[in-house]
C-alpha cells in the first residue's frame, strides 16, 4: 500500500514517519509505564478492598425508620414516635487537612451547646483515628437546629470572603423515641420498647414487633470535588401502624374504677376484661398494677419505699419486680374460676343430650361425692331447682348432679372445646394456657368432676373464661380474643384487616340461647341481681372461689355480664383477687365494680336501655326491673328479699373441694367420714357414703350417687326449656320449700360451711 | 478485482481505514456500556423523576448518533476540502473562546464556566475547547504544509508559536488541562515536521527540570512568590492524597480505592462500590477507575491495548497519506487522542496532580463527542483518499 503522489504535492516524508514511529513507541512505552503502575495499585487489593468496604459504613449511614404507631379503635394514639437526635463527633475528619476545621468546629459546638472545650480536645486526643464518637444522645429537634443554623451562616460568610475555613466532622444521627402520651394507661397490653425504641419488650410492642419495624434508609455522605458536602439519600421503610381494639375511653373508664376501688377497698389484685363477644375484640384491659410506659423501669409506682430501698443494690431481685409489674394479670395469672364456669357445665350438659334442661334437682345443702361431703354455699339447701334456676341460685348440688350425668369424659372433653388449659391465641406475648392445673377423663375421679362441675380445683386465666363466654354468647363461635383489628400503612392504606379467627364451634345455637337466657334470668332473679342496670336486658352470673389453702378465707370473687341479653353487643369479666374486705367471699364486690363500669361506658357504646326504667330504680339494683314479672307484692312485702332465691343468694359462698390428691380437711373434722373404705367404689351402686351419712348430725343430705339425675320436673314447671322465661314463678315456691325441708341443718361454722 | 477494474478503469482503488472504523464503534459501545454501569446509581436518585438511572446513557446514546453520522459524512468528503475552513475555524474558535471567557456567552455548569451558550437561557451548546482542538489541528496542519521547507527556522517557530498562543492562552485561562492538551498537540505536530532532534530534547529535558523544581522546592517557589499556594496545594495532595482525605484529595484517593479493590479481574460488571457516591463524576473523569474495578486490571489493560491499537491506525495513516496536509492532519489527531488517554489514566492513577482529562469515547459528555466523532471523521476521510497503485 502506497501512496499516489501527484508532483506538486509535498509528501509526507521519511524522517516524519520515523520520527512518528518514535512518537507512537514512546506513546506505547508511556501506557505500559501506567499499566504497571495500575498493576502496583490493584495488586494492593487486600488492603484497597478493606478500604472500600469500610468506606462503606464510614461514609454512609443508617437513616433510622420510624416505628409504626399504636392507635386505639378510633384512632387515638397510644404509642408515638419523637424525633430526637444524637450529636456525632468524627475527630478524624475534624483532624484532617492539616487541623484545618479543628479550631473552627470546637469554637461552633462550645458556642451553639456551651460544651466543655477540654473535654472535646480531650476526646480528639484520645481517639484521633476514631469517626464515630456519640457525644449527647436523644437531643431535641431545636437543639440540633442550633448548630445546624450557626453551621450554615458559618459557611454562608465564609463563601462570602472566600475564606477556606469551615466546620466538618460534626453531624447528627436520627432516631425516634417512643412515647406513650398516656402514660400508664393499659400499660400491660401496649407494652414498652427498649431504649432505641426497636425492640417491643413487652404486649403489643413485643408480640407485633416485626409488623412495627420498618428498614432502616441509608445515606451516602461524600465531598465532591469542591469540596462541598454531597448526599444521597435512599429513604427509610417505616413501620406499619396497628390498630388496636382497645377503646380508650372504656379503658380509661375500667382503669378509673380499677384504681378506685384499688384505693377504696384494696385488693390483692383485680382484673376487668371488656370485650364483643360477637367477634372477640378486646375494648379494655385493666388491672391493678400499671406503670409507666414512658419509664417502664420505675418501681416507685409498684413497691412501697422500703422496698425500693431493699431493691437498691439488689438487681436480681429488682428484675423480678419489675417483670411482675410488667406482667399481665389478665393472660398470665390462672387461678380457679368459681361459679362463672358453672355455664359451661350445664352448656356441655345440654349439648351432649345428658341433660334436657327440664331436669329438677333437689339441693339439701350438701351432697356426698367419694366419701367427701361438699357442700352448696348455702348450707340450708336451695330446695328442688330447675336446671336454669341452679345457675340462677349458683347452686353446687345441682351443678354436682348435673356432672354426673356429664360423665368425666364429657366434661373433660368440653372443657378442652372451651379452650381451658389452652392458649387462646390472643395476640399478646405471655399467655398462660394452665393445662398442667387440669383434670383429664383419665384421672378426674368423682370428687374432681363434683368440684369441677362449678369452677373448683382446675385454674383458667381470665382471658380464657371471657373467650369460652364469647363463644356462648355470640351462639357458639369461639373466636381468638383480638387486640389488633387492622395494620396500615404510614399514609393510612390498609395493609391487613385482622379479621375474625374462627378456632372452632363450641356448642349449637339453641344451647346458647338456653344459657343466654339463664344468664339473664340470673341477673333478673339470681345472684347477680346487684349487677343489675336499670332499663338493661342483661346477663351475668358471679363467681366466688376460694383460694388455696382453703382455711385461710381468702377468696377471688368475680363477675361476668353481658349486655344486651338477647344479642350480646358488649360482654365485661370482672375479678378481684382477694378484696380487702371483712368476708372476702361476698361476690358483690366484682358485680359493683363492673356495675360501676358498665354504667358508664354503655351510653359511650350505644347501647342504650330497652325496658322501662322504673322511678325508684336507681337506688335498687336489685329489684327485677321486668315490671311484668309477678314478685312485685313480695318486693312490697321484704324489701331485701323480693325473691325467696335472692334471700339465699346474698350468703353466696362457694365451699370448695380439695385437689383430689390432697386430704380433705373434713377428715380431721369428721375422722368417721374420711375413713371410707368404699369412697372410690361409689359408682357400683351400693352406696356406703349414705350409710355414713347419717351418724352425722342427723343429716338428710344424700350421696349423688342415690338422687335420680332428672326428669322430675318440679311441680307447675313443666318444660323449663321451652319456656324458660317463666320459671321464677314455681322455682320460687320450690326453693322457698328447700329449706323448710331441712329445719334442723347445723352449720358447723356459721362463716364459711365446710366440706 | 479484475472485473472490476474493467468495468471502471478510471477509477482508483480507495483505501478506507474499516478496522480503525471497528475500533471506534467498539470504544463508543463500550462506553456506553460504562457510562451506565457507573452513573446508574447517581442517576435514578438525581433524575428519579424524568428518565431514571439510564439518564447519562441516553444521553450519550443520542450525541453518539449524531456524532457518527456526522462522522460518516466527514470522513467521505475530501479532506482537502476542510482546507478552505482552517482559517475561518482559527478565528471562529478564537473568536467564541473569548466570548466564552469574557462575555456572557459564557454559561457556568458545575461551577465552571466552560461552556458556549445563550446568554440568559441558560441554555449550554458546547464545550470551545473541543472546537479549538480540531480547529488548531487543521490550521496548523495548513500552516505546517505551508512553511514545511523553512520549518526549523527560529522565526518559523516563533511564527507559529504566535499562531498558537492566543488560542492556548485563552482556553489555559478557562481550563488547564484542555490547554495543556492543546499545546501538547502543537508540540507534537511541529516535532513530526521538524527534522530536528536535539533541541527537542532539551525542550523535555528543561520541562522536567523545572516540574522537579516545582515538586521539590514548591515552599520556596511560594515565598518568592512564583508559585501560587493553591498550586502548590494541588502538589501537595498529589504527593500524599491520603493527608487530604475531605479536600483535593478526596476525588483521586476514591479513584485509587475503586482501583486497589478491583483487584486483577475486577468486582463484575456492575458490582462497583465506589460508584455508589464515592467516586465524585463517576461517568466522566473518572470513569476509568470504577472500569478498573468492575473489570480489573484485565479489562483495562485490553481497553489501553486497544487505545494502542488505535494509535497504531493513525500511525498507519499518517505514514500512508497521500500527502503532508493529510498527514499532519492524523499525526495531530493522534496525538490529541494519546494525550488525552495517557493524561486521564496517569491522572486516575495519581502518576500525575489532578486536573480534569475526559477518557476519550469512554467519558460522558455530549459535545465533546461530537467534535471527537468529526475529528474521527477527518482521519477516515485522510484514510479514504490513499489509493491503491498499480
Amino acid at each position: 500500500m502506497r501512496t499516489s503522489r501527484k508532483n506538486k504535492v509535498k509528501p509526507f516524508y521519511r524522517y516524519m514517519q520515523r520520527k512518528l514511529v518514535l512518537l507512537f513507541l514512546i506513546g506505547f512505552m508511556v501506557l505500559f509505564g501506567l499499566s504497571v503502575v495500575l498493576f502496583t495499585i490493584a495488586g494492593n487489593d487486600v488492603e484497597y478492598k478493606q478500604i472500600v468496604l469500610n468506606q462503606q459504613s464510614y461514609e454512609s449511614r443508617d437513616i433510622a425508620f420510624e416505628r409504626g404507631e399504636i392507635l386505639d379503635r378510633n384512632g387515638t394514639v397510644l404509642a408515638g414516635n419523637e424525633r430526637v437526635y444524637n450529636l456525632i463527633l468524627d475527630p478524624k475528619i475534624i483532624l484532617s487537612d492539616d487541623r484545618k476545621y479543628t479550631e473552627t468546629t470546637l469554637n461552633a459546638l462550645t458556642e451553639c451547646y456551651g460544651y466543655d472545650r477540654a473535654e472535646l480536645q480531650k476526646i480528639l486526643d484520645e481517639q484521633p483515628g476514631s469517626s464515630y464518637v456519640r457525644f449527647e444522645k436523644q437531643m431535641s429537634e431545636e437543639r440540633k437546629e442550633l448548630f445546624d443554623t450557626y453551621e450554615a451562616e458559618f459557611n454562608e460568610n465564609q463563601a462570602k470572603t472566600g475564606g477556606k475555613q469551615k466546620i466538618a466532622g460534626v453531624w447528627f444521627e436520627e432516631e425516634y423515641r417512643r412515647i406513650y402520651p398516656y402514660d400508664n394507661l393499659a400499660s400491660q397490653v401496649i407494652g414498652f420498647t427498649s431504649s432505641d425504641g426497636k425492640d417491643g419488650r413487652m404486649g403489643l410492642e413485643a408480640y407485633y414487633n416485626d409488623v412495627l419495624n420498618g428498614v432502616n434508609g441509608r445515606e451516602y455522605g461524600y465531598f465532591d470535588d469542591d469540596s462541598t458536602r454531597q448526599r444521597e439519600i435512599e429513604p427509610a421503610k417505616n413501620g406499619y401502624t396497628l390498630v388496636s381494639t382497645i377503646d380508650l375511653y372504656v379503658q380509661q373508664v375500667c382503669q378509673k374504677y380499677v384504681d378506685k376501688y384499688v384505693n377504696e377497698v384494696g385488693c390483692k389484685d383485680v382484673g376487668v376484661i371488656v370485650m364483643n363477644p360477637q367477634n372477640a375484640e378486646i375494648l379494655a384491659m385493666a388491672m391493678k398494677s400499671s406503670y409507666n410506659l414512658n419509664d417502664p423501669s420505675d418501681l416507685s409506682g409498684y413497691c412501697t419505699p422500703e422496698e425500693l430501698a431493699a431493691l437498691e443494690n439488689n438487681e436480681e431481685e429488682r428484675t423480678l419486680k419489675m417483670n411482675e409489674m410488667w406482667k399481665n394479670h389478665c393472660i398470665s395469672d390462672t387461678f380457679e374460676p368459681g361459679s362463672t364456669a358453672k355455664t359451661f357445665t350445664i352448656g356441655a350438659a345440654l349439648e351432649e343430650g345428658k341433660i334436657t334442661g327440664n331436669e329438677a334437682y333437689p339441693c339439701g345443702g350438701s351432697l356426698w361425692v367419694g366419701g367427701h361431703e361438699i357442700h352448696c354455699h348455702n348450707e340450708l339447701g336451695h330446695g328442688t331447682l330447675t336446671v336454669t334456676q341452679t345457675l340462677m341460685s349458683s347452686c353446687n348440688v345441682g351443678l354436682m348432679y348435673i356432672a354426673k350425668a356429664t360423665t368425666a369424659e364429657v366434661f373433660s372433653r368440653y372443657q378442652e372445646i372451651f379452650g381451658f388449659g389452652q392458649l387462646t391465641g390472643i395476640d399478646l406475648p405471655n399467655e398462660a394456657s394452665a393445662s398442667g392445673l387440669l383434670y383429664t377423663a383419665e384421672n378426674m375421679d368423682p370428687t374432681s368432676l363434683a368440684t369441677n362441675s362449678f369452677g373448683q380445683n382446675y385454674n383458667v386465666t381470665m382471658i380464657q373464661i371471657a373467650a369460652a363466654y364469647a363463644s356462648v354468647l355470640n351462639g357458639g363461635n369461639y373466636y381468638e380474643p383480638r387486640l389488633v383489628r387492622q395494620i396500615i400503612d404510614e399514609n393510612g392504606a390498609v395493609i391487613e384487616n385482622t379479621s375474625k379467627v374462627l378456632v372452632r364451634k363450641t356448642l349449637s345455637t339453641s344451647t346458647c340461647e338456653f344459657l343466654k337466657n339463664a344468664l339473664f334470668q340470673t341477673v333478673e332473679g339470681g345472684t347477680g341481681q346487684k349487677a343489675a342496670i336499670p332499663g338493661y336486658r342483661m346477663g351475668g352470673k358471679t363467681g366466688t372461689a376460694e383460694k388455696l389453702p382453703r382455711d385461710e378465707d381468702t377468696f377471688i370473687v368475680s363477675f361476668v355480664a353481658d349486655i344486651p341479653a338477647d344479642y350480646p353487643e358488649v360482654f365485661i369479666y370482672v375479678a378481684i383477687d382477694e378484696p380487702q374486705v371483712e368476708k372476702q367471699s361476698d361476690s358483690s364486690q366484682a358485680t359493683e365494680l363492673c356495675r360501676n363500669i358498665l354504667k358508664e361506658i354503655l351510653p359511650y357504646l350505644n347501647i342504650y336501655p330497652t325496658e322501662d326504667i322504673p322511678e325508684d330504680e336507681t337506688e335498687a339494683p336489685e329489684e327485677n326491673p321486668d315490671g311484668e314479672e309477678p314478685q312485685e307484692g313480695e318486693e312490697d312485702g321484704e324489701e331485701e328479699a323480693p325473691n325467696p332465691i335472692t334471700i339465699i343468694d346474698n350468703n353466696e359462698e362457694y365451699n370448695n373441694g380439695g385437689f383430689s390428691g390432697e386430704k380433705p380437711r373434713h377428715d380431721e373434722e369428721e375422722p368417721g367420714e374420711g375413713q371410707d373404705p368404699e369412697g372410690d367404689g361409689q359408682q357400683d351402686g351400693q352406696p356406703p357414703a349414705q350409710e355414713g351419712q347419717p351418724p352425722e348430725g342427723d343429716r338428710q343430705n344424700p350421696s349423688w350417687d342415690d338422687i335420680p339425675t332428672g326428669n322430675q320436673p318440679p311441680g307447675g314447671q313443666p318444660s323449663g326449656n321451652e319456656n324458660p322465661s317463666g320459671n321464677e314463678d314455681p322455682s320460687g315456691s320450690e326453693a322457698n320449700a328447700g329449706p323448710d325441708q331441712d329445719p334442723g341443718q347445723n352449720p358447723e361454722d356459721g362463716q364459711t360451711p365446710e366440706e | 478485482m479484475a472485473t472490476r477494474r474493467r468495468r471502471r478503469p478510471e477509477k482508483v482503488r480507495r483505501y478506507y481505514d474499516y478496522s480503525l472504523l471497528v475500533t471506534i464503534i467498539f470504544l463508543c459501545c463500550f462506553g456506553l456500556v460504562m457510562i451506565y454501569s457507573s452513573s446508574s446509581y447517581i442517576a435514578s436518585l438525581e433524575y428519579a423523576k424524568s428518565d431514571g438511572a439510564a439518564h447519562f446513557m441516553i444521553r450519550q446514546a443520542q450525541a453518539l448518533v449524531i456524532g457518527f453520522v456526522g462522522m460518516i459524512i466527514v470522513s467521505k468528503i475530501d479532506y482537502h476540502f476542510y482546507k478552505h475552513f482552517a482559517v475561518l475555524g482559527y478565528v471562529l474558535s478564537v473568536v467564541i473562546m473569548v466570548m466564552v471567557n469574557y462575555t456572557p456567552f459564557g454559561i457556568e455548569r458545575n461551577g465552571k464556566k466552560r461552556w458556549f451558550g445563550i446568554p440568559g437561557t441558560n441554555t449550554s451548546l458546547f464545550q470551545p475547547a473541543e472546537l479549538v482542538k480540531i480547529a488548531l489541528i487543521l490550521a496548523l496542519a495548513c500552516a505546517i504544509n505551508y512553511l514545511i521547507k523553512w520549518i526549523d527556522r527560529w522565526k518559523v517557530i516563533g511564527l507559529l508559536l504566535l499562531m498558537v498562543a492566543p488560542p492556548t492562552y485563552l482556553v489555559i485561562d478557562n481550563n488547564l488541562s484542555s490547554g495543556i492538551i492543546i499545546f501538547g498537540i502543537s508540540c507534537v505536530m511541529y516535532f513530526v515536521a521538524s527534522r530536528k532532534k536535539l533541541r527537542f530534547a532539551v525542550a523535555v529535558a528543561a520541562v522536567a527540570a523545572v516540574a522537579i523544581v516545582f515538586i521539590e522546592f514548591g515552599d520556596t517557589l511560594v515565598s518568592m512568590g512564583i508559585l501560587e499556594k493553591y498550586q502548590l496545594e494541588r502538589i501537595d495532595v498529589w504527593k500524599d492524597p491520603a493527608a487530604y482525605p475531605l479536600d483535593g484529595g478526596f476525588q483521586v484517593l476514591q479513584g485509587l480505592y475503586a482501583i486497589g479493590s478491583g483487584g486483577i479481574f475486577g468486582k463484575g460488571l456492575g458490582n462497583s462500590l465506589q460508584k455508589l457516591g464515592f467516586v465524585p463524576e463517576a461517568q466522566n473523569d473518572m470513569i476509568f477507575s470504577i472500569i478498573c474495578e468492575e473489570l480489573g486490571l484485565f479489562g483495562a489493560g485490553c481497553l489501553i491495548l486497544l487505545f494502542v491499537f488505535m494509535i497504531w491506525r493513525f500511525m498507519i495513516i499518517a505514514q500512508n497519506a497521500p500527502d503532508l496536509f493529510g498527514g499532519l492532519l492524523v499525526v495531530g489527531i493522534m496525538a490529541h487522542i494519546a494525550i488525552q488517554v495517557i493524561l486521564n489514566i496517569a491522572v486516575v492513577t495519581n502518576t500525575i496532580p489532578n486536573t480534569g482529562i475526559t477518557l476519550p469515547f469512554i467519558s460522558y459528555g455530549g459535545s465533546s463527542i461530537v467534535f471527537l466523532m468529526a475529528e474521527m471523521g477527518l482521519a477516515l476521510s485522510v484514510s479514504n483518499q490513499i489509493t491503491y497503485e498499480k
